[in-house]
Parts: structure tokens; sequence; C-alpha cells
């Protein structure tokens, strides 16, 4: 079985270093995205197994990009998890509202991270 | 006519003695029949009794004889001898007819008998008879009867001897017995028999029965009498052989055990019941006959004068009240006889003096009914003439001279001092229409001094007092007069005066219908009076009706109402002429007028001057002024203008009344009149209620127009209101709205409003009207020689009424171009200070009125407020955006504030992270402990952004509660795994202790907890020994959360100050123990969110508590954004 493919979009470059880290010995296939756009444009292309979604990035923010990917067919059934600050009440909300799938708050720990993912892809 | 009591009485009579005898009788007939039967029944059986005993002894004698030859030796005894034995025997005892001797064995030894040869020792056996056995075997027997020469009864007895040694066998002739029961004789028809033991007849009368050998077993007594019991030989009743009713009594021949009967028929027996009966039966009809023939004899005696008393009854009662009874029977009935004719008697009386005082009455009546017809006339003609008296008087003279017995009859009334006739009926003179009231007359006397004046004969009357009555009554012709006054309230208001010719009182009767009459005719005047007053009345009313009406019809105009006035004046107040004169100023103007005389046209102006007519008089003074010659010198003197004014116009009577408004004449009414004359109080009295309308008039309408001035300024104002509300960002419709109000109702042609800007400019804002150019928009100079310049610059209303008025060449040349002849100008003031202007104006000269300057300004105050409106309106929408805009840049700071204090974090945390954990290789152990002690400080870090996050976003507003349920023991539990660790670290001993059955709670668990982890963790750490509790409980409506520990304690003065941001106990001390002094500060802030407190009670050395106190059911405390 191949392994799964995961896009991470993040515009923080340590955040994916991290990540890149973290799922590749984990074993997954990461793909990545530097904004919400290149996130859309990512997904579509690749159809991943799990999209790990930041909120605030430059270009088009993660709620938007969550909500295109969901309005497309294709890709609506892709899980995806929205990276959040989670600072202001009613993140949660907006989270859900654009179609997300569920959430994680950062800072994380990779761990935790790690298991989450694991959760969702099995 | 009842009649029958005769006949009640012989019935009575008769049926009594009946009755009696028929007892009797019946009594009579039950007793006989019981003696009789009783006799009868006695000697029956006395009869019966002696017969058996008769027969009885005589079968024993025979036996008793036999005797002699049975005993024992007997039979021994020589043939001879016994032949001897039994002829002796023979010759006692006659009914023995045959002795035979038997011997031991039944062989017959001897024989003896009458009828045959004797036998001797014949020797013949006979032992089979029953004679022989039975005998042998009882001692006797007796055989049944048998019958010899086919009638003569037999009967064999058997005697045994002494010794059993023989029978003698005794043929016994029962002749005797046959006769002895034969003569037995009972009455007429009854007789005997003798049954044996079988019920065969034995004896009896007919022989022929007993030799038939007749069986009478059958028969009830017979069978009875037989049977063991029927013994006792009680009489009964039974029927004989022949089926004949008999009384039968018995008795037994014990010897041969026979029964003897003895029978009588019932009939026989009854037969003396029967006579008695009979006997009965003939008395009663005889008893009868005699009480008939009595009774009818008694009723007689006592019916017939009975009779006589109802017939003389019928008689008086039928009205022969004469007639007299005439009983004598000496007792009672006479007596009421006697009664009957005192009452008829008294009857007689007194129907005598009844019909005579039916007589009486019915003349009376008669009068009376005659007088009521009369008085009923004269109150008919009194209805039929309410207007005139005269009839009245007529007819009331003619009664008086067809009852009162006069013959002249006078009617005068009574007029000041004099008197005048005004009814006369009859042939009798009279002394003059009018003249003066004379107490020498009766009827000057009777009027003056109120009393009826009787004078029987005038020839005997004082001649001083009564000279002019004699003298009047020689001329005229009467002798005796009565003269009765006409009484109105105590007082004579006229006389009615009888006359006869002869001499003679008239009757008290008379007197008193005169005085009657007298009365009717009074009544008669005063209707005639209170009709016409009634009248007059009504037709004022109906003016005064018809002028209030026109008042209501037009309620807005005053002419038609003074045309109405003047028109009821005229009519009713006896003028010719009336004219209604309105006070303007110091002058009279000329309003309506009504009449043929001339006068001055509607809106002529007078002076008002009293010296001069006496209508300025009226209205100056307040009085009604009245001439009633013009042309009198008093007249001319008075008022300089009335001789001309009457001349010109015609007139010589005046009256003018004022109108009254509060004390104070608005005008007056003038009435004139062609011909000199005074007005009368009644007249002149009306005339002043008409004023009084005219006013009322005159203020209805005012009223009227102020009231509808009011409504419609009220509209106005209503709807620039409304307009206001309407547009509260736009003040525009609002000016125009006022503009085109006040044009309307503050009586102008032209009105615009006129906004300060700045100190020297105004700017027009809205227009309404037709005079000069306007441009909207403008700004133009504020000038101030004009009306709106000045208004503006001096803060006050500027009322110009003429051109005139203007001071400067300047704008009067502005006005003249504008066709302006008028205007008025009324700053709009928002506290005291003007903004604008409001300006009206007219193209003709004059005033504005009070009226309408004041509707303006309140139109500018009005449009003041639309502005102010406005202006409000926008600032406050200005203001709420940019709170809505800082709020938001608060939200985004918080937003990136987090991000980009996290973003870093996250590297820290994940590396370090993934570093401990030898994703990027081994890690010697010196570097773990530091990677560990970079991760920690991280984990420190983040914590501190969050505290400070939250911080921010609970003074943003921004933290809103996730209510949920929680568990307090869960909460606890959670806090203190979470805990425990560090606890152990220190050697800390950390208990629970919740509370069991606590209910579940309502409220944010994760932030609770939050509160609760702060609070065990400062405990944990400002505790260096001992140990920290958590407890748990309830109370009321609320959890209480302690946390206690055994720490060194805080200070009263820095227990305030924990809970403010930034603070810690001590700075120097506390600083090592770390923290940033945010926790307590945003646990209070949750624990308040949730509408609970905090609390801290400590104590140096000992420890603190803390304890949270928040709802069971939180309702979250919103706070207002800041």
């Amino acid at each position: 079985m191949s392994s799964k493919k995961i896009l991470v979009v993040e515009d923080t470059e340590d955040n994916r270093q991290i990540l890149r880290d973290l799922l590749g010995m984990a074993g997954y296939d990461m793909i990545e995205a530097h904004d919400g756009a290149e996130g859309v444009n990512q997904a579509t292309q690749h159809k991943p197994d799990l999209i790990l979604m930041d909120i605030q990035m430059p270009v088009m923010d993660g709620y938007e990009a969550t909500r295109q990917i969901k309005a497309n067919p294709e890709l609506k059934a892709i899980p995806i998890l929205a990276v959040t600050s989670y600072a202001l009440s009613g993140d949660e909300e907006k989270a859900r509202a654009a179609g997300c799938d569920g959430y994680i708050a950062k800072p994380y720990s990779p761990r935790q991270m790690l298991a989450k993912v694991r959760e969702i892809l099995g | 006519m009842k009649r029958g009591l005769f006949l009640k009485y012989v019935v009575l009579f008769v049926g009594l003695v009946t009755g009696v005898l028929v007892i009797n009788a019946a009594l009579d007939m039950y007793f006989v029949y019981q003696d009789n039967r009783r006799a009868s029944i006695e000697v029956q059986g006395e009869k019966a009794k002696a017969a058996a005993e008769k027969i009885e002894s005589f079968v024993r004698e025979i036996e008793r004889q036999l005797g002699w030859v049975t005993q024992a030796q007997w039979a021994s005894l020589p043939d001879d001898q016994r032949r001897f034995d039994y002829v002796r025997l023979l010759r006692q005892v006659l009914p023995i007819t045959e002795l035979v001797q038997l011997d031991r064995n039944g062989h017959e030894q001897l024989r003896v008998s009458r009828l045959s040869m004797d036998v001797v020792g014949a020797g013949t056996d006979r032992s089979g008879e029953p004679a022989y056995k039975e005998a042998m075997a009882n001692g006797v027997y007796f055989s049944p009867v048998y019958f010899r020469k086919e009638s003569e009864p037999y009967l064999t007895m058997a005697v045994r001897h002494g010794g059993k040694s023989g029978v003698t066998v005794a043929d016994i002739n029962l002749k005797l017995i046959l006769d002895v029961i034969s003569q037995i004789k009972i009455g007429k028809n009854g007789y005997a028999f003798v049954v044996d033991r079988q019920g065969r007849l034995v004896a009896h009368p007919d022989i022929s029965l007993v030799l038939r050998g007749t069986d009478l077993g059958r028969l009830a007594q017979v069978a009875a009498a037989l049977s063991p019991a029927g013994d006792s030989g009680t009489p009964v009743d039974a029927t004989n052989r022949a089926g004949i009713p008999v009384l039968s009594a018995h008795a037994t021949i014990p010897a041969l055990n026979w029964i003897v009967f003895v029978e009588l028929p019932t009939s026989e027996a009854q037969q003396p019941v029967v006579n008695a009966g009979l006997r009965a039966l003939a008395l009663l009809v005889l008893g009868l006959f005699i009480a008939g023939t009595a009774g009818a004899l008694l009723a007689r005696r006592m019916v017939v004068p009975i009779r006589a008393l109802q017939a003389g009854a019928q008689r008086i009662g039928s009205g022969e009240l004469h007639h007299r009874l005439s009983i004598k029977t000496g007792d009672e009935l006479e007596a009421l006889a006697n009664q009957f004719n005192h009452s008829a008697e008294a009857l007689e009386e007194s129907y005598a003096t009844l019909e005579q005082r039916v007589e009486d009455r019915t003349r009376e009546l008669s009068e009376s009914l005659e007088q009521q017809t009369a008085t009923a006339e004269i109150l008919r003609v009194i209805s039929e003439s309410p207007t005139d008296v005269q009839p009245v008087l007529d007819v009331v003279a003619k009664a008086a001279l067809r009852f009162c017995g006069a013959a002249d009859v006078l009617i005068a009334l009574r007029e000041g001092n004099d008197m005048a006739v005004v009814a006369h009926a009859g042939p009798i003179k009279s002394a003059g229409q009018h003249g003066r009231l004379d107490r020498g007359r009766a009827t000057g006397r009777a009027i003056l001094d109120c009393r009826t004046i009787h004078c029987p004969d005038i020839e005997v009357l004082d001649p001083v007092e009564f000279a002019p009555t004699i003298e009047l009554g020689r001329q005229a012709g009467f002798r005796a007069a009565i003269a009765a006054p006409m009484i109105r309230e105590d007082q004579a208001i006229g006389t009615i005066l009888l006359r006869k010719p002869e001499v003679g009182a008239f009757t008290p009767r008379q007197i008193e219908l005169l005085e009657t009459f007298a009365a009717q005719a009074v009544i008669a005047i005063e209707n005639v009076r209170l009709f016409t007053e009634l009248r007059e009345s009504l037709e004022q009313q109906t003016a005064s009706a018809e002028i209030l009406q026109v008042i209501s019809q037009s309620p807005t105009d005053v002419e038609p109402v003074m045309q109405a006035v003047a028109r009821a004046a005229v009519r009713f107040c006896g003028a010719e002429d009336a004219h209604v004169f309105l006070r303007e100023g110091d002058e009279m103007v000329s309003s309506a007028h009504e009449g043929p005389l001339s006068a001055h046209p509607p809106g002529y102006r007078d002076a008002l001057d009293a010296a001069q007519t006496a209508r300025a008089q009226s209205i100056l003074e307040a009085r009604v002024t009245h001439i009633d010659d013009t042309l009198a010198p008093e007249a001319e003197a008075a008022y300089a203008l009335i001789k001309a004014n009457s001349i010109q116009h015609g007139f010589r009577a005046q009256l003018n009344a004022p109108m009254l408004r509060e004390g104070r004449a608005i005008g007056c009414i003038c009435l004139r009149r062609r011909e000199p004359g005074a007005f009368t109080a009644r007249q002149i009295e009306l005339l002043e209620t008409f004023a009084a309308q005219a006013v009322i008039a005159i203020e209805n309408v005012r009223l009227f127009t102020e009231l509808r001035e009011s409504l419609e300024q009220q509209t106005a104002t209503g709807d620039i209101l409304r307009v206001i509300s309407q547009s509260p960002t736009d003040v525009q419709p609002v000016l125009d709205a006022v503009v085109r109000a006040a044009l309307r109702f503050c009586g102008a042609r032209d009105a615009l409003i006129a906004l300060r800007e700045g100190e020297d400019n105004v700017i027009t804002r809205a227009h309404a009207g037709e005079l000069g150019s306007t441009t909207l928009g403008l700004r133009r100079d504020l000038a101030r020689h004009t009306a709106l310049g000045r208004s503006i610059g001096d803060a006050r209303t500027v009322h110009l009424s003429d051109i005139k008025q203007l001071d400067s060449d300047e704008a009067r040349a502005l006005w003249k171009s504008h066709n302006v002849q008028a205007a008025v100008a009324a700053p709009m003031l928002r506290e005291g200070v003007p903004i604008g202007a409001i300006l009206l104006r007219k193209p003709e000269a004059g005033p504005f009125t009070p009226r309408q300057i004041e509707l303006l300004e309140a139109f500018a105050a009005q449009a003041v407020i639309a502005i102010e409106n406005v202006r409000l309106f926008t600032e406050i929408q200005e203001k709420s955006r940019q709170l809505e805009v800082a709020s938001q840049h608060k939200s985004q700071f918080l937003a990136n504030m987090s991000h980009e204090l996290r973003t870093p974090l996250n590297a820290i945390i994940g590396y370090t992270e993934m570093m401990a954990d030898g994703l990027y290789g081994n890690v010697p152990e010196k570097a773990a402990g530091v990677l560990e002690r970079v991760q920690s400080n991280g984990r420190h870090l983040l914590g501190l952004i969050n505290d400070v996050l939250d911080l921010s976003k609970i003074e943003a507003g921004q933290l809103s509660l996730a209510i949920e349920d929680y568990s307090v023991t869960d909460m606890v539990n959670t806090v203190t795994s979470a805990t425990e660790s560090l606890a152990r670290a220190k050697k800390l001993d950390l208990v629970a202790a919740v509370a069991p059955g606590l209910p579940m709670g309502r409220g944010d668990a994760r932030r609770l907890s939050q509160v609760l982890l702060n609070l065990v963790g400062n405990a944990i750490k400002f505790t260096d020994q001992g140990k920290v509790e958590i407890s748990g409980q309830r109370n009321g409506e609320f959890f209480e959360l302690a946390v206690t520990d055994t720490g060194f304690g805080i200070a009263p003065e820095d227990q305030k100050r924990i809970f403010d941001e930034f603070q810690q106990v001590d700075n120097t001390s506390t600083r090592k123990k770390g923290g940033t002094g945010l926790g307590l500060s945003i646990s209070r802030k949750i624990v308040e969110l949730h509408g609970g407190s905090i609390t801290v009670t400590s104590e140096i050395g000992k420890g603190s508590t803390f304890k949270v106190t928040v709802p069971i059911n939180a309702i979250p405390v919103r706070e207002a954004a800041q």
C-alpha cells in the first residue's frame, strides 16, 4: 500500500519543517503549500488523504481555502484539520462553518499531532 | 214550597213502631223456638228413657222370675214340681208363653206352654240351638225378635241354670213392649220405635214395618246410636225413614242391647214458633195500622201550625208586612209565631221610615244633580273658551238665576277702586256699567269686606249705612238681595249679586250654590289669565328656541343670529323696528336691522357718546335705557341727538337693552315704535333675554373660531412632528412642511426658512409662497436691515406690519421689489442661539395677529427640533460606526497577537519535543536534561501567552462561556490528578474532599477547571510542608469550592491586591516562585462571568483558603465591550 499523502498548508517555514520531519518520520508523504490559494491548487492536483490547514495565511486564509476545497465535489471527502491559534471565541465555529472536520490548536505537541493524524488516517 | 214534614213524621213514627214490633216478634220467635226445642228434647229424652227403663225392667223381671226355676237344684226336682213351678211362672208372668227346660246336654226335659200341651221329658236335642249354646256360654241369651201369627212379636230368652245344670228357655210375648212403645206419644206426630243391635226394627207403632224386618241401621241417628260412641242419648236432628226431618232422642236397653228412639218431626216441634211468628205478624199489622193512624194524627198536630207559620212568613216575606200569624198551640210554635209577628211589625215600621228617607234623599240628589249639571256646564264653557271670560260669566249668571231662587243676577268685577258690570241676567235694571266701589251697596261691601252680604229685606237695612242700596232697590224694584264675593287668594276680584222683587231670605242651599258659582267664575277668570300668560310664555320660548337654533346652525357667522334676534325683538316686544349695534372699541357698529323704519346700514359707525344717544348710554353704562316719548322734553334733555334721529327715522318710543358679556356691554339692541308709549316690563324683560342670546351667539362664534383655529394648528403641529419622526436623517422635508404650515396658518402669502452659516451668512433652505424670487441654497449676507436679519441678529421676533416701519431705504426697496407690505420673522433658537429664522410676508399692509405670530414661533421651534434631531441622529450613527470599527480592530489585534506569539512557540515546542523523542538522532543525557528545561520553559511561555490572551479577551468582552453540564467531583478529580505529581514532588498531601450527592452543575467546565487548577497550583507552589485540600459542597443554589493550604499565608493588605492584574504578594519573594500574577485575576474574572465570586481567608503562618462560590446553574454575566 502506498503511503498516505498529507497536504500541509502553512505559511511559516519553521512549522513546515517540523511537520516535514514529523510526518516524514511517521512514513507519510507530505505535500506543501505556502498559502490558501496554493493549497487549493495542490489539493486539486494531488488529492491528498488529509489536509492540515493553517488558518492565518496571506493571499487566502485557511477558512476560504477550506470552503473552496469542500465546494469541489471531487475533494469534498478529504478530511481537513484546521491548525488554529485558537485566539478568539468563535474561531472553532468559524472553522466548522467553513467545513473543517476538526482542529488542532497551535502550538501543538508533535506527539499529539501525530496521534491525531494517525487517528484520522488509520 | 217545601212539603213533606207531615209525611216525614208519619213515616218516622210508623217506622219506629214497626221496628219495635218487628224486633219484639223476632226475639219472641227466637226464644219460643229455643224453649220449644228444649222442652221437646227434654220430653223426648224422658220418654225414651222411661220407655227403655220400662222395657228393661220388664225383661229383668222376667229374668228374675225365671230365676225361680234356674237354680241348680231345681233341675233335680221332680217333674211335677217342676211343672208346677213352670205353670205358676206362666201364671205370674203373663208375657211368657212357653217355658222349656233343657238339661245339661241341651235335651228338652220339660215344656210348659200356654198355647199347647205340656210336654215332659221329650228329650229333643236342642243343643244346637243358639238358646242353649249362648245361654250355657254366657249365662243368658236373648234371641232376635220373631213373629208368630204374623203379628205378634216374640223373643226367646234362655237362662242357664246354676251350676250349668241346664238352660231354661222361655218364649216371651213382646206385646207389652209393643204396647209400651205404641203408647208413647209425643205431640201430635211424635212416635217411638225400638231397634236391635243390628239396627233392625223391633217395635214400631206401625207393626207392618216390624214384621217386614225393616232395617233402620242406615238412618243417621240409628247408626250413631249403634256405634260404640253414640251412647249418650243426646237428641239430634235427623231424618226418619220417610225423609221427614225429625228431632230424635234415644235410650238404650242394656239388657237386650236394644235402643229406643223417640222422634218428633221438627215441623211439629217448630209449630209453636210458626204460630208465634204468625201472631207477631198479625200484631205487626195491627201495630202498623195503629202507629200510622196515631202518627198521622200527631204529625198533623205539629205540621199544621208549622205550615201556618210557613205560609204566614211567606206572605210577610213577599211584602204583606201587615199580615200577622195566628197560631194558638200553646207551645213553642205559638211563641215562634208571636216572634214572627213582632218582626213583621218592626219591618213595617222601618220600611215606612225608609221610604220617607229615600224620598228625601232622592229629592236632595236631584237637586244636587241639577246643580252639578249647572256646574259642569259652567266648567265646560270654561274649557271651551280658555281665552275669553265673557261666555263663562254669562253662563254663571244664567245658572245663578236658575238655581239660586233669584229673579235677577249681576256679575261685577273689581277694577282698582271701581267696579264694572260684566254679566247680567234678569229683568231688574242695573245701576250702571261702571261705578265706584261703595260700601253702602251690597256689591261694594261684598268686595271690600270679602264676605257674602245677605239682605232678605233691604227696607229693614240701616238707612245710613245702606242708603244707596235702599235707593237702588226702590228704583230698580227689588226687595231682597244677596252678594257673594269672587275670591282669589283671599282677595275679592268681583262679586255676584242676586236680587228678588219680593221679601224673603235666600236658603242656605242657595247661598251655598251662589258661592260655588262665584268660585267657578274666579276659576274661569284665572284660567283665562293663566292661559294667556302661558301662550305668551310659549311664544317667547319659541322665539328663544328659534334664536338658539340659528345660533347652533351658524356657529361661525354672527350675522344670521343678529338678524333672528332683531326679528324676535320686533315680534315679541311690541315694537315695530329692531336694530342691533355692536361695540368696537369706542365706536358703535351697526349690525342687523329688522323693521320698516329707516336705519343706518350695516357697518356704519357711530361714536359711543352717552350724551348723544340712548343706545350709547345703554352700552356704556351697561343698562336698559327707555324713552317712551322721544319728543318729550326729558328725552331731549338727556340725549342730544334723540329728537333729530327720531324725526329722521320716524319713531317716537325707543327701548335699548345692552348685550352683556361678563358685565360689560359688547353691543345693544335698539327697539323703536312709531307711537309714543312705554314698553311693558315684560317686553323689557324679553328684550333683555334676546340681548343675552345675542351675546351667546357672538361668544359661540368666537369660541368656535378659536377652537377651529386651535385645531388647525394642532393638526399642523402634528403634521410637522410626524414629518420629523419619519425623516430622522433628513431635515429638508421638515423645513418644507414648516414653511407650508406657516403659509397656511399664519395668514401670510409667503414663507421661507433661512439657516445661519457662520457669523454673517444665511442660506435659504425652504420656501413656499408667491412673493419675490427666492433661490434655495443661495448664500446671502445676513442683512441686518431686513426683518430676517434683525431677527437672527437679535434673536427675537421682528414684526413689521407696514413697509413704513422699515428704517432703511434698502430694505424698503427690497420689499417693494418683492411686493411685500408686511412681514414677520421669528428666530429659530437652539439653546438661545439663533441658527436661522422663518420669515412670513404679506402683499398687503396690516399686522399679523398675536395668534399668528405665536404659531410662527411654535413652527420655528419645531424646525429647530427637527434640525437638532437630524444632527444628533447622524452623530449617533457615526459614533456607532466608529465603535464598531474600534471593536473590530481590537479583535483583529488579538487574533494577530495570538498568532504571532504562538507561531514561534510552535517551532520551539515542536522541535524540542521531536529532538527529545530522538527524531534527530540520539540525545546524550546531559543534552536531554537541558532539552527538558527548554521544553518546560517553552510550555511556561505558552502558559503566559495564553494567560495574557485570555485576559485580553475577557477585557475585550470576547470571552464567552461554553455552558455545559459538569460534575464537581470529576472536575476536582481531574485537577488533583493533574497536580498530584507536583504535590508529591514537594512531599505535600493532596486531599480531595467533595461532598457526595452534589447535583450536576452548569457552566464552562474547562474554564472552571482552569480556575481550580490555578488555585491548586498556587497552593502547592506557596506551601512547603503540610497539605493542600480541595473541598466542594453545596450551599443553597451555589457550589462552594475551597482550596486550603498550609502555606505561609497572605497578609491582610495583600489579600486585596492579589486579584489585581500583574499583582503578586511580594514581588521579591514570589518572583522566585514564578508566575505572571495573571492567574488569580483571570480566575476571578472567569468566576465572575459565571455570576459567582472568589474570596480569600488567610493567616500568616497558618495557611490560606481560597473559596470559589459559583451558582449551580451559572448565568453568564456579559461584560459590556470596553
